[in-house]
């Protein structure tokens, strides 16, 4: 409530005036107005040694007040009169962050973006430097991103500290970052790092406009982004690459990718992306390229079977069951024969307790985690096939399931393909073979028809493009990775020189 | 509805060359080559790859001289050089014959694709409700245009492909003496069998329709040849195969002799592997079927200057479902696809003609 009243009468001071007034009183006595309920505004009245009055404003608890009074106050307080012009002051300041504004709107905006503010009776302009200290979480390895050979750091919440890890890494002046505004009541700072001589620049633009278009008064998680700025908002898959990892974001940004990074979330958005590129993990560049294809074909082979598996043993057993090996047919049958339902009610009462567990083992600490899994494990492994509610079958069609589903990198596609299992489930239930192929000819063309800012989604398998295969099913060599991939739509496509 | 942009929305119907081969391909491949073999050889004999051969030339011709025409006109497609060409009345009757032959062919495609389907796999499912549930792709894509629908026909090659590669699985069975004596049948089947052999070429007259969205025209040419000898190639592996492995007696009795040859192979751990290679044949089916009613809602979109693509989209597919239905069997079926076929040579016919014609009534040739 306190906040959206500061926001009206904030709105309605620009409007009347936006100049700060010669009056040091008067300012107060506007900014009191613009705070009004906010304790965490400090306002400490101070006299130069000429007895002017001046008065230093700032938010409690995002100012490193330490460092305000000794490189801000103290070289203000001992200044002399004649010294009290905008120019010699910022010179005679010893912190670096040092600026004047003379318009009302901006020293608002920089209080609350942790300035430091100095009015001086008797001048029409404001003091500000910028000595912010927030309490942010140490580095530590992303938890949904684990890997084995590679830097175990993550990003962190505030984005300062995100663009620095990206500078630390990319030691290059063409690192660019695009600072936008975003969120209308919350005031979030988003940035879009690309690199200079490798991106192209029109995808910037639309990017660029893209989410200066978005118009809502607060993003959260960078998801909200996301969901903003995406092109297909009828498509369950992502379309823009979330993580966690800065050698990630590297990678993508060395393939003339675009970085979107969002304060007050550790998430960064990579695009535009692949289809494939959901299913690439650091990993399999740094180890042995043989290796690393193998993992990759694995994974592939992991999306198909979560989605095709349960939708073939629905198909097979309801409608085909000739399609069975005799020596398979009998234990099948025999296993089926003790389960009062039909083999889609099986499915689902297996396949939704298997997605509940799921969902309750990422909310609970670890500690009941465990009791989940024993509860899980026992009830739906044992006790299910003895009471006669499901096959012995189909438990291990739907482990096999769950482990294939468990191995894909990227958390946005591993929900992407459970929503698209379901819909197998039901399909193949009502129209058998028919339902499995019609389902997968639909998600053939959706992903055919599907673009990643603008870019077709499953690039280099079609609209074919034969020099970017070699980074898809198998990891060919490094050395022979000279080229960067065509989905970026990068502007010097070789690595190196 | 969520509003749903992307560069795919804006040039949804441009097409490169070589989109347009697959484009060919597609229409060409998938049903046709279903009854194709067995109907050849009730006329010619084991002699019927010869005719295919002989067919893949003269409707070679045949595109050559549409895509002569096309290029004459530069930038139009049919329906804009009917008008130009034969006078504003007779230019839209023409452009109305061209609509109901596509969306004919595209329904008489739906309900062979539904019979297959039914006699195949499902045979208990209510043919209407199965109907309305294998178009839902090919809705879907035609909502997205012709660029997608290319997109999406580029999977066909990998079909195809393992088509031959399951032929290549039984060629011990292959017998070449049921090929032998070459042209044993006599002249005259042979020759006979080229009408039918032309049915299966039929497909190339679209090219006509879509003409103006290809980006690159200067190859069109060059790669809608290539999709027809391609076409030739794969009908005359099949037919020659299908002939060399059950002799001209046996095909004759067969139904459909493609998906017969797939059950004559024994898979190991799977049983029935037929079941598959018929599934793994449905979106060649199916793509065959989405180009005409693509071709023919793309045209009524162009004769009628549609604005409400999506209301017109989706009335247009349930009464393509519902006129899927009014053949009472396959045998009745049957009687339409044959005059659909004389129908569909006439129109190849009536491209030449209109070639011919334009050196008679020089208007519009060669204006953008």
């Amino acid at each position: 409530m306190g906040k959206r009243n500061r926001e009206k009468t904030e709105s309605g001071m620009i409007n009347n005036e936006n100049e700060i007034s010669k009056s040091l009183k008067e300012s107060l006595l506007r900014i009191e107005e613009a705070f009004k309920d906010c304790p965490d505004l400090i306002k400490r009245k101070v006299f130069l040694n000429n007895s002017t009055e001046g008065c230093i404003l700032y938010l409690k608890g995002i100012v490193n007040i330490d460092l305000v009074q000794r490189d801000f106050i103290n070289p203000i307080l001992s200044l002399k009169e004649e010294n009290l012009t905008d120019i010699t002051i910022l010179g005679s300041v010893s912190a670096s962050n040092v600026d004047c504004y003379y318009d009302f709107s901006s020293i608002i905006t920089d209080i609350l973006s942790g300035f430091a503010v100095f009015l001086i009776d008797g001048r029409p302009f404001a003091v500000v430097c910028k000595l912010d200290k927030y309490e942010i979480r140490s580095i530590q390895e992303p938890e949904t991103e684990k890997n084995v050979r590679g830097p175990h750091e993550g990003f962190r919440e505030t984005i300062e500290s995100n663009m620095a890890t990206l500078r630390r890494k990319i030691k290059n002046n063409n690192l660019k970052f695009k600072l936008i505004k975003v969120g209308t009541t919350m005031n979030q700072t988003v940035s879009i790092a690309y690199i200079e001589d490798i991106a192209d620049m029109n995808l910037l633009e639309e990017l660029n406009n893209k989410i200066e278009g978005i118009n809502y008064d607060g993003l959260i998680p960078i998801g909200y982004i996301e969901q903003f700025i995406t092109d297909f908002k009828l498509s369950p898959f992502p379309q823009y690459l979330a993580t966690e990892r800065p050698d990630k974001a590297v990678a993508g940004l060395l393939e003339g990718r675009f970085v979107i990074m969002q304060e007050g979330t550790p998430v960064v958005l990579i695009a535009p992306v692949s289809f494939f590129s959901f299913f690439q993990a650091l990993d399999d560049y740094s180890t042995n390229w043989m290796a690393g294809s193998l993992i990759r074909t694995i994974r592939l082979l992991g999306a198909m079977l979560a989605i095709f598996l349960p939708a073939l043993y629905i198909a097979i057993t309801s409608f085909h069951y000739f399609m069975v090996p005799l020596d398979l047919l009998v234990p099948l049958a025999e296993s089926r024969a003790k389960v009062p339902f039909s083999p889609i009610v099986e499915a689902l009462i297996l396949e939704v307790t298997l997605e509940m567990l799921r969902e309750a083992s990422i909310r609970l600490p670890t500690y009941i985690g465990i009791s989940i899994g024993v509860v899980g494990g026992l009830v739906i492994g044992q006790a299910a096939v003895a009471a006669g509610i499901v096959s012995d079958l189909f438990i291990i069609i739907v482990a096999v399931t769950a482990i294939a589903s468990f191995i894909i990198p990227s958390y946005d596609m591993g929900l992407a393909i459970r929503f698209i299992r379901f819909i197998f489930i039901l399909s193949s239930a009502v129209f058998g073979i028919v339902g499995v192929v019609v389902s997968t000819i639909m998600l053939i063309a959706h992903l055919v028809v599907l673009e990643s800012l603008g870019q077709p989604y499953f690039q280099p398998v079609v609209p074919l493009r034969i020099k970017d295969l070699k980074d898809v099913m198998v990891r060919v060599p490094l050395e022979l990775l000279r080229k960067r991939p065509d989905q970026g739509n990068p502007n010097n496509d070789r690595r190196g020189r | 509805m969520i509003e749903e942009v992307g560069r795919m929305l804006d040039h949804k119907h441009q097409i490169t060359s070589r989109q347009l081969f697959v484009f060919i391909i597609a229409v060409q491949i998938g049903i046709g080559i279903l009854t194709l073999p067995s109907i050849l050889v009730q006329i010619a004999g084991h002699d019927a790859w010869i005719s295919i051969i002989m067919g893949g030339i003269i409707s070679s011709f045949i595109l050559v001289i549409i895509m002569l025409l096309l290029k004459r006109y530069k930038d139009k497609s049919i329906l804009e050089i009917n008008s130009v060409l034969y006078g504003k009345h007779i230019g839209g009757i023409l452009n109305i014959l061209i609509i109901v032959y596509s969306f004919v062919a595209a329904i008489l495609g739906i309900r062979i694709f539904t019979n297959v389907i039914k006699v195949s796999t499902l045979k208990l499912t209510p043919p209407t409700v199965l109907t309305f549930f294998i178009l839902i792709p090919t809705i879907y894509l035609i909502w997205y245009g012709l660029k997608a629908i290319c997109r999406f026909v580029n999977i066909l090659l990998v079909i195809y492909s393992l088509v031959i590669i399951f032929l290549l699985l039984i060629y011990k069975d292959f017998r070449f003496t049921f090929l032998m004596p070459v042209g044993g049948s006599g002249i005259k089947p042979i020759t006979m069998a080229i009408i039918p052999s032309l049915f299966g070429f039929l497909g190339i007259e679209l090219v006509a329709i879509i003409y103006p969205n290809i980006t690159d025209k200067e190859n069109a040419m060059k790669y809608a040849l290539a999709a027809n000898l391609f076409t030739m190639v794969f009908f005359l592996i099949v037919t020659i195969f299908t002939t060399g492995f059950y002799g001209e007696v046996m095909l004759k009795q067969l139904e459909y002799p493609l998906f017969s040859i797939s059950r004559s192979y024994k898979a190991p751990i799977v049983e029935r592997i037929d079941l598959f290679f018929v599934a793994f044949w449905f979106p060649a089916m199916a793509s065959s079927l989405r180009n005409y009613l693509f071709s023919s809602f793309y045209s009524i979109n162009e004769v009628f200057n549609i604005k409400k693509r999506g209301k017109v989209l989706f009335i247009f597919y349930i009464v393509a479902v519902l006129v899927s239905r009014i053949p009472k069997d396959q045998a009745h079926t049957n009687q339409f696809l044959e005059i659909l076929n004389l129908l569909g040579i006439g129109i190849m016919g009536y491209l030449c003609i209109s070639y011919l014609f334009s050196f008679v009534n020089k208007r519009g040739v060669g204006i953008k």
